[in-house]
């Protein structure tokens, strides 16, 4: 085993990252109680809702309930700083931790994956279609199950890259207020599609407006993008720049939470910067006390995990159990981390330049598989794992271009594993993955 | 009976275009893309309608995974054959039109690119047409236009834009006229007639399938055909690819397609262009975003209002709903189309299928069953 996830949770601004994380619901709960309103979303970019002070802003699956003896004993723990000893004791006396089947040491974190399954349940029982990705049936499971807690769904963005996810929107549409952002392809210099993404924001704000009975103060949102910023600034410092030394600050549990957190920085900006400010401290500690390995140096392989956004943990535990490590790319929060948003002059000028900044699609997914190829070759990784997600319509296709070319330009071994279920077809996934893990030692 | 156009007079009449300087524009997106338009800038529109076999979904599945809409890996599974009359007519094409009408459109195009020497031409969509999406649409047929002056050295005038308009217009006046004739309570022509024609069109251009067009209205107008009994019902959803017997097998059972929202039917003809505009491509993206009835728009009102209204019209006991598996334009929605139906009164049948025989097998036995519930 080259990987022990659990190190990643005793570090404390993890901890209240997932913290929070989990309490969600209870968050959105007591904001609209203080009046608020909240905005539900899939997917980023969700820090438009920052613009006002009356909005929260949630990620859907924010929204799922973990067991409350669960979430009170954490929450309370962590209140009273007794989580992280606990965590690091147990960490030593690793018997006492439920054990994965799969994996030879570390925590089962895929119990906490069952409140999500709960939903994708939910999806399944609606009779909504069944082949649709885990990420949908997530999302629409907790729609289903919270759509009373939100006043507004906010839409499209890249979700107009794939029709089956802007269909989801307009089945939500027919039940709850729904804002669909129109963000075409193209970039700067496409006048058409600056003006569209213009226009939108103009229409988005005047909503924001109707909805708070408040007028925006682009001074105070301005502000707040600041903090956007320095998050972006600091997500590209863990996962990537740490990347290219050798380190993997953080694994898939810690990583998905932070992928997660991501989406709608926690529903509140000034306390998720804070908590990555602290994580960066924490690792660089780490990294001075050697608590964070050097994978590079000790040429452990590191696998690129690339593909449709949702994976099953247990891919990385197989890669980890066969001495290797994962490092994780996620297709959205990638898109964000990239780039900073213009914080002089027209607010709205500057952010559909953002909008329709690099990382916004030119050419379709082509350009997610150039960036991927791009971070294999920048970080000098060992192999690639593709995750193919059962239903993915737009990434999951092109796999036969990414693969060819990975082939012709880097040479190194690269794998597609499909993903329908959690937990499902082990037995086929970590034969699969064995011998890919073969060809890399 | 009409029957399907032969393939191989379409290579040579394509091959003769071509000759003549014409350049051959494939097309992948329904419904969307103007034909008006492409055909103004001296080329030949041909519509991705061929194939529809299970042999040739599964030749696809060398490039795209099987949650790809069978339309989809048929396309790429007759270029991978390489050989046959499909492949040799598609093989004609000197670039595709594809772009963000959905994730399979984009991937086809994608492979076409890379492995097929098909340059690919993305026209970017939008899913909704209030006016800010529809000013952009407007936009992006203006960048269309230039691309097509620019590929063939031509260009595009209003009065040539206007003069296709209203060439298609002609045409499409005749198909609405036969259309008529399956709005009889009995009908002298099928959906299998007109489809027939359709697919003549969509791989021949509109010069010669005019002449055809003409010359079945004229037999319509002067002859007493024999007239068709049978259940009155709607065909909705995908369109029908030439080697799939869908049509002929829903037709067989007794019943009669007297209206469809199909792109390889009705949606054609729907509605004509504003032919008088001073604005010739506004008149265009005003047809082709917001008059369309593809299941892709959001959201799909206009589609849905207009499918009551002609079930209302024409007598229709109940509509037959051709959902590929895996097309993100009817199969994720498609509960939400029959409950919306079932408030009109009218039932419907979800018909989920690919070009599998295995489907193929149930097909019968489930239309004869919704039928046999019709008739009660």
């Amino acid at each position: 085993m080259s990987t022990n996830p659990i190190l990643d949770f005793t570090m404390q601004s993890i901890i209240d990252i997932g913290v929070r994380y989990i309490n969600g619901l209870k968050i959105a709960q007591s904001s609209r109680k203080k009046g608020k309103k909240i905005i539900a979303g899939f997917m980023p970019p969700m820090e438009l809702c920052f613009s006002s002070d009356q909005i929260m802003p949630i990620w859907l699956p924010r929204f799922t309930e973990f067991p409350s003896g669960m979430i009170r004993g954490i929450t309370v723990a962590n209140k009273l700083r007794n989580l992280v000893p606990t965590i690091k004791l147990l960490n030593r006396v690793q018997n006492f931790i439920p054990k994965n089947p799969l994996s030879r040491e570390g925590i089962d974190f895929t119990g906490f994956v069952k409140p999500f399954s709960g939903l994708n349940q939910l999806t399944e029982d609606s009779n909504y279609d069944r082949d649709s990705c885990i990420q949908m049936r997530i999302c629409y499971g907790a729609y289903l199950k919270y759509h009373e807690y939100f006043d507004l769904m906010m839409g499209g963005f890249d979700a107009n890259n794939c029709l089956y996810f802007a269909k989801v929107y307009e089945r939500i549409g027919r039940k709850k207020p729904l804002f669909y952002f129109q963000k075409p392809f193209g970039d700067q210099n496409t006048p058409h599609a600056v003006e569209l993404v213009i226009r939108e924001l103009e229409d988005f704000f005047q909503l924001l407006e109707k909805l708070t009975g408040e007028s925006i103060d682009f001074n105070k949102v301005k502000e707040n993008m600041k903090l956007v910023n320095d998050v972006k600034k600091i997500a590209e410092l863990i996962l990537n720049r740490y990347y290219k030394k050798g380190y993997v600050p953080i694994h898939w549990p810690a990583s998905a939470l932070l992928h997660g957190a991501f989406v709608d920085y926690l529903s509140d900006i000034k306390f998720f910067h804070e908590k990555l400010r602290l994580l960066i401290a924490e690792i660089e500690a780490n990294i001075k006390k050697g608590i964070i390995r050097n994978y590079k140096q000790e040429n452990i392989p590191r696998i690129l995990f690339v593909g449709s956004p949702g994976f099953d943990p247990v891919v990385a535990q197989i890669i980890g159990n066969q001495g290797g490590t994962l490092l994780y790319l996620d297709i959205f929060p990638n898109e964000l981390r990239n780039q900073l948003i213009d914080l002089s002059g027209d607010f709205i000028l500057k952010y559909a330049d953002y909008l329709l900044g690099k990382t916004n699609f030119r050419r379709g997914i082509e350009d997610s598989l150039d960036f991927w190829l791009l971070q294999a070759k920048l970080l000098d990784i060992d192999g690639i794992v593709f995750n193919d997600v059962w239903g993915c319509r737009f990434v999951a296709p092109s796999f036969k271009l990414f693969k060819d070319q990975v082939r012709q330009e880097l040479g190194i071994p690269v794998i597609r594993v499909n993903f329908h279920e959690f937990s499902e077809n082990l037995g086929q996934m970590t034969t699969r993955i064995e011998a890919f893990m073969e060809l890399i030692k | 009976m009409l029957k399907k156009p032969d393939l191989n007079e379409t290579y040579n009449n394509l091959v003769k275009y071509k000759e003549q300087g014409k350049s051959v524009i494939g097309i992948i997106p329904h419904s969307i893309v103007p034909d008006e338009l492409i055909f103004a800038s001296n080329s030949i529109p041909l519509h991705f309608c061929l194939g529809g076999t299970e042999d040739q979904m599964n030749l696809g599945d060398t490039y795209v995974n099987q949650t790809t809409c069978g339309f989809q890996r048929v396309n790429l599974g007759i270029f991978e054959a390489r050989e046959g009359i499909s492949y040799q007519i598609y093989n004609l094409i000197d670039f595709v039109i594809a772009g963000t009408y959905c994730a399979g459109v984009q991937n086809t195009g994608m492979y076409l690119e890379n492995y097929f020497e098909k340059e690919q031409y993305r026209l970017i969509i939008p899913y909704c047409n209030n006016p800010n999406p529809f000013n952009y649409f407007l936009k992006e047929l203006s960048r269309l236009k230039k691309f097509l002056e620019k590929k063939n050295n031509i260009t595009i005038t209003k009065e040539r834009l206007k003069e296709s308009i209203r060439f298609y217009n002609i045409l499409k006046a005749l198909y609405q006229e036969m259309d008529k004739y399956r709005q009889n309570d009995h009908p002298r022509v099928s959906l299998y007639e007109i489809q027939n024609l359709i697919y003549h069109l969509y791989l021949n251009g509109p010069d010669s399938n005019l002449e055809e067009a003409t010359k079945f209205v004229e037999l319509l107008r002067t002859e007493v055909l024999p007239e068709k009994k049978g259940v009155r019902v709607f065909l909705s959803g995908n369109g029908v690819l030439f080697e799939d017997d869908l049509i002929p097998i829903i037709e067989n059972c007794k019943c009669i397609i007297a209206g469809d929202d199909i792109s390889t039917g009705f949606e054609f003809y729907s509605t004509l262009v504003q032919s008088d505009s001073t604005d010739p491509l506004l008149a265009l993206a005003e047809r082709y975003l917001r008059q369309n009835l593809s299941g892709r728009m959001i959201p799909e009102t206009n589609r849905l209002e207009k499918i009551t209204e002609i079930c209302k019209k024409r007598k229709i006991k109940g509509i037959i709903n051709n959902c590929l598996k895996f097309c993100d334009s009817y199969s994720c929605t498609s509960d939400i189309f029959k409950e919306e139906m079932y408030k009109e009164g009218i039932p419907v049948l979800n018909l989920e299928r690919d070009y599998s025989q295995s489907f193929i097998g149930q097909l019968k036995t489930r239309i004869e069953a919704f039928l046999e519930i019709l008739r009660e």
